[in-house]
């Protein structure tokens, strides 16, 4: 087990296992709004960013003004870690290690509901879009191309909601339509 | 499109991941190994280390597809990364473009069946691709390491 793994919300030892069960029955009441996720990436993370919007989404309108306040001007659009979008969760978490950027973590899902997966990665970059966050693409899994598979619906969706995004930054290079990727993590 | 990950006959998760382990398993203790079962977020991985070749079985499940990948073992296990390892070596082959390198056109048409199969989603799929993927590393087995070192050069 790897590093993020051993800190995994699989992991019935870690240590804010409790916290991230509370927020995950929260989150199947509060589904509809928006800042879910940060309520979620507050739990797993103690981000102070995504705490802040956690409370500007959910906490009534006096103190949810003061948490969009503290979001806004906290190191959302400055010093926060990158969020690394692309096709094949293996290779955004092996990217995200190396560049220290930051991987979506999907909510456990069991048995796996697509539509309510792709909902989640969805309001994901949708919140990190809205916070500044930077958001760096690392393209399709050309080599699962070649392998045989069409394009992911969970990479276009990505690049559709990105696609106008002014803080993106695109790192693969495309040499073919089955060949390509990222310098020193596809090649 | 995909629903909840089981299929109408009750297939679910779990029963792919012993099918996977089954499968591997076999084909490893006819090699002297074992087969191992890890499970990450989003994915299982079932692997077996031989002397100078390993088979990953990689169940992707917010794809909903199986894919398997070989390489040359490190110091006698499988090298950490994923394409490329931390020292920016390629370490990970699809098994598909490993054997398109073959100059028996019997092992490059396996390939294609492999590519056949990938091309579909779901827990129906999942369950084809892992017999697939079986059939096909027990036939090419003897030829994999010159293979993957033609990839490696």
């Amino acid at each position: 087990m790897d590093r993020l793994d051993a800190k995994t919300v699989d992991n019935p030892d870690w240590e804010l296992q409790p916290l991230y069960q509370a927020s995950k029955k929260f989150e199947e009441k509060v589904e509809p709004i928006v800042g879910a996720t940060d309520i979620y990436n507050c739990g797993e993370q103690l981000d102070k960013e995504s705490c802040a919007w956690a409370a500007a989404a959910a906490l009534p309108f006096g103190a949810g003004r003061a948490g969009r306040t503290l979001a806004m001007g906290s190191s959302a659009t400055k010093g926060s870690r990158p969020l690394i979008i692309g096709e094949n969760m293996k290779r955004v978490k092996e990217y995200a290690k190396q560049v220290d950027g930051h991987a979506y973590r999907p909510w456990k899902n069991d048995p796996f509901d697509f539509a309510l997966g792709m909902r989640r990665n969805e309001r994901m970059i949708k919140d990190a879009m809205r916070s500044g966050r930077e958001i760096i693409d690392i393209g399709p899994d050309f080599a699962r191309r070649a392998a045989g598979r069409a394009p992911s619906p969970f990479y276009n969706m990505e690049r559709r909601v990105t696609s106008t995004y002014a803080n993106y930054t695109k790192v693969f290079e495309r040499f073919g339509k089955l060949d390509g990727g990222v310098p020193g993590l596809d090649f | 499109m995909f629903q909840a990950l089981i299929s109408d006959n009750g297939t679910d998760v779990a029963e792919i991941e012993r099918r996977a382990e089954e499968a591997l398993g076999l084909i490893a203790d006819e090699n002297g190994a074992v087969a191992t079962l890890q499970r990450e977020a989003g994915r299982t991985v079932v692997a077996t280390v031989l002397p100078s070749v390993f088979v990953e079985l990689e169940l992707d499940w917010q794809e909903q597809a199986v894919f398997v990948l070989v390489g040359e073992p490190f110091d006698g296990q499988r090298p950490a990364g994923y394409y490329v390892d931390p020292q920016g070596r390629k370490a990970r082959w699809h098994l598909s473009a490993a054997l398109d390198r073959s100059s028996d056109p019997a092992i490059r048409g396996m390939a294609e069946r492999l590519r056949e199969v990938t091309q579909r989603s779901g827990i129906d799929a999942m369950v084809t691709q892992v017999d697939t993927s079986a059939e096909v590393i027990r036939e090419v087995l003897p030829h994999l390491p010159a293979l993957v070192r033609q990839h490696r050069a």
